[in-house]
């Protein structure tokens, strides 16, 4: 990164300055460190919306760009499921039952293959986690294989945010 | 602020005195095998002359919440429509292997295993649309599990009605005093679903507690 001189305002490259001679214009030994300009939009961006962004991404970016993210640890048995692409299925399953007329909504999909669980325990120390579902729902779901799953019942049973409108009037 | 829980509470309670529900919907929950479908079956069939679903002996029968609106009940005099909600069985470990051992292929339990833990979820999201539970035991088993205390629990902080269901104690080593042992606080109904044992009882404490 650029310095700048205060004597002469002359901006010298990183790492070009010989602090014995000083400036090469002026002479000068005091030097300004100029901050390169900030990335606002990139800083910004938060877990949430890198997912979303993850998921609207085309096949072949997703493929590459995974947004699963993995606990350090050992070196997992096998690769890691790209759970991008499983999003739709369990973000219409946790779709909340808000009001006395909703439906289910139909799990059909769940049979294809979609992976349920908010982590997959690989092996002791190394996860992976799901992050749509995590932030989709609000119940852990742990999972050691296909078939094999482990639900946190105090996760699952907090109450809606919103309450039943009427429960109390009739 | 808990002298306005306070008031509330008894504005509610006086409130209940005089004006009676005639209109609820509950939900049949309990863990898995308990009989909840059969008990379902029971009380639709009972007033309607149809069933809800299909009972077996394979746990996790039931993976979708069924519903079944309109079901007038009557007991001893007292009367309630209900909308039966009949509920996947609550459970926190669901394994294929115990499918396979009661001769369900793999890729079969596989698939049945996670019907059943997206079933336990959808079930746990309905009790925000319900008027109250019936939760069923089964009379042969040991009431202190993690489902049973943590559902008991969450009940009682929602403030929703609640009934348990000791069911198949007509079975010999079925102990029905184990269960009010351990649930002291709430009414205990005794019932065989099959059968049809005490199903009268059920009724008139049905009508009377979510009426």
């Amino acid at each position: 990164m650029p310095h700048k001189c205060l004597d002469c305002k002359n901006l010298i490259e990183s790492g070009t300055i010989d602090l014995q001679k000083g400036c090469p214009v002026c002479g000068g030994k005091k030097f300004q460190y100029i901050r390169p300009p900030s990335q606002p939009e990139e800083r910004k961006q938060t877990v949430s919306e890198y997912v979303a962004r993850a998921a609207l991404r085309e096949p072949q970016v997703e493929a590459r760009e995974s947004p699963v993210s993995r606990i350090p640890g050992r070196k997992p048995k096998e690769a890691p499921h790209d759970y991008a692409r499983d999003e739709k299925a369990p973000a219409r399953a946790a779709e909340p039952l808000s009001t006395a007329k909703a439906k289910p909504a139909p799990r059909d999909d769940i049979t294809k293959g979609e992976h349920i669980e908010s982590i997959r325990i690989i092996e002791n120390g190394t996860y992976d986690i799901n992050l749509p579902m995590l932030l989709s729902r609000k119940e852990l779901v742990m999972s050691k294989e296909e078939g094999n799953y482990m639900v946190d019942l105090s996760s699952a049973l907090k109450p809606g945010k919103k309450k039943r409108k009427g429960r109390k009037g009739r | 602020m808990a002298l306005i829980a306070r008031l509330k509470g008894s504005l509610s309670k006086i409130k209940a005195l005089f004006i009676r529900r005639k209109k609820a919907r509950i939900g049949i929950y309990g863990p898995p095998n308990a009989g909840k479908t059969t008990l379902a079956n029971r009380i639709v069939s009972d007033f309607t002359g149809e069933t809800m679903g299909v009972a077996s002996h394979v746990p996790h029968e039931t993976r979708r919440v069924k519903k079944r609106e309109g079901v007038t009940i009557r007991g001893n005099g007292a009367s309630i429509t209900l909308d039966v909600i009949d509920t996947p069985g609550l459970a926190t470990r669901i394994d294929f292997h115990d499918f396979m051992q009661m001769g369900i292929p793999e890729d079969e339990a596989r698939r049945r295993a996670k019907e059943a833990t997206e079933g336990v979820i959808e079930a746990i999201k309905w009790m925000d649309n319900l008027d109250g539970v019936l939760l069923v035991m089964d009379a042969m088993e040991d009431p202190y599990t993690q489902v049973n205390v943590t559902v008991v629990g969450n009940m009682e902080a929602r403030h929703l009605p609640m009934l348990i269901v000791v069911n198949k104690m007509d079975l010999d080593g079925a102990s029905v005093d184990r269960i009010k042992g351990a649930f002291p606080q709430h009414t205990v109904v005794p019932i065989s679903a099959l059968n049809g044992t005490n199903m009268e009882l059920l009724y008139e404490t049905i009508a009377h507690r979510f009426g």
